[in-house]
């Protein structure tokens, strides 16, 4: 994943959404270790600190736990909780959006899902 | 406290380039210290190392007066632009002597980083061209490893690939093997994402001091049309704001962390974050009122 300083993203934020990333695609698994502060600071060339506050972040969520003097590791409950938040927030958020815009271009309703149907066909 | 500044002032002649510092550093953390050319960054780190006495005021160092003491110059190390080395020194045996004074001196790390900078062991240290100086000065500092460690407008006149790789050595080293680094600059250069915090100085005194990921998110740029930029800035403190394209314009406007910018649906309107060195530059700005900024600034926390 590419840290990107420009974006309106908070760093720590950053490595957090990655981290959520993933876990839904399976690059890490229920109770495996994820990357220490020190590996994730190395390899983005930022403070532990910062990458801390990422982990931290998920710890607080519940998507990951710490395993005393080991790490920390992928919680069971993990990929429900990002599902969820993700559905409630992001996704809607991006929806609500995508009728804003439909609405500026004057498309209809039937328009719209007509265009979300065939983005969804396409993909597969 | 490892590092305090009570009250300190410094003067050249009849100028002032510290004028009633007060600071408190403490823990094994990298900071930034950043201010414009002439806000007093250079004199503060010379007084903490011991190089400089300041005019009045305090400062301790691990406890101790820093300026004529044995024990601050075994454990702080300033590099900075005008190092000086016996000239009669081969680089070698600089490292050489750098070992004795310096007891977790690393003359390994520092003998690779130099052959991998390609510079040869065994030249002057006043042979050297601007940058290769400015390197060999960075890779004596991070073998070094004292407790407290201060670079100055490290990065002047390298490459880019070396500043990179210095880098990423000062992190991986700082990781090993933690301890106070304190980073100064007015242009960063890709050191900001390694700053745990800033300390902000301006005109010979402290302006902020604070975790560098929240100050950070202080701060956003607004731009789109200028209609609706000035419509989302009147509400908010800002701290420039100018014409892009003709009906176009950006501003940089401070933020409650934690807070929402409220723009219109449809606005046009476009919010990003705001580079470390862009928002100390906007913060220090001389018109529009410094003053009132930082008065602003403060009141709310």
């Amino acid at each position: 994943m590419p840290i990107n300083p420009e974006s309106g993203t908070p760093i720590y934020l950053q490595i957090a959404d990655w981290i959520e990333d993933g876990i839904l695609t399976g690059l890490f698994q229920e109770d495996e270790k994820v990357f220490s502060q020190y590996q994730l600071a190395e390899q983005y060339r930022i403070n532990p600190a910062t990458a801390a506050k990422g982990l931290s972040m998920l710890a607080d969520q519940g998507i990951l736990y710490k395993k005393r003097g080991l790490g920390m590791f992928v919680s069971p409950d993990a990929r429900k909780i990002i599902f969820t938040r993700r559905w409630n927030g992001v996704l809607q958020e991006k929806v609500r959006d995508a009728i804003t815009e439909a609405r500026l271009l004057g498309l209809t309703e039937v328009e719209l899902i007509t265009m979300i149907r065939e983005e969804m066909g396409g993909e597969k | 406290m490892e590092v305090t500044f009570q009250q300190v002032v410094r003067q050249y002649g009849k100028t002032e380039a510290l004028s009633g510092l007060t600071l408190n550093l403490d823990g094994d953390k990298i900071i930034g210290i950043l201010g414009r050319n002439g806000a007093g960054k250079s004199t503060a780190l010379q007084i903490a190392a011991g190089h400089l006495k300041p005019s009045g005021g305090k400062v301790s160092i691990f406890g101790e007066n820093p300026f004529n003491s044995l024990f601050a110059s075994a454990n702080t190390l300033l590099v900075h632009e005008g190092m000086s080395f016996p000239p009669a020194l081969r680089l070698n045996a600089i490292l050489g002597e750098m070992e004795r004074a310096y007891p977790s001196f690393d003359k390994k790390l520092a003998r690779s980083l130099l052959e991998h900078f390609g510079i040869p062991d065994n030249a002057f240290h006043i042979q050297l061209s601007k940058g290769m100086k400015n390197t060999f000065n960075m890779v004596a500092g991070i073998a070094a490893r004292t407790p407290l460690t201060m670079f100055d407008e490290p990065l002047n006149g390298m490459d880019a690939g070396v500043r990179s790789d210095l880098l990423q050595v000062l992190l991986k080293d700082y990781i090993a093997r933690p301890r106070m680094i304190l980073l100064s600059g007015h242009q960063l250069e890709g050191m900001e994402d390694l700053f745990e915090e800033v300390v902000i100085l301006h005109q010979g005194r402290l302006l902020h001091h604070g975790n560098a990921d929240e100050f950070k998110e202080g701060f956003a740029r607004i731009s789109g049309p200028a209609s609706e930029v000035r419509r989302a800035a009147s509400k908010v403190q800002v701290l420039e704001l100018h014409e892009t394209l003709p009906g176009m314009a950006e501003a940089i406007i401070m933020v409650q962390p934690g807070t929402t910018l409220f723009m219109n649906e449809g606005s046009g309107l476009k919010s990003t974050s705001v580079s470390l060195g862009d928002a100390y530059v906007a913060m220090t700005r001389k018109k529009g009122g410094i003053d009132r900024v930082y008065a602003d600034a403060t009141d709310s926390r």
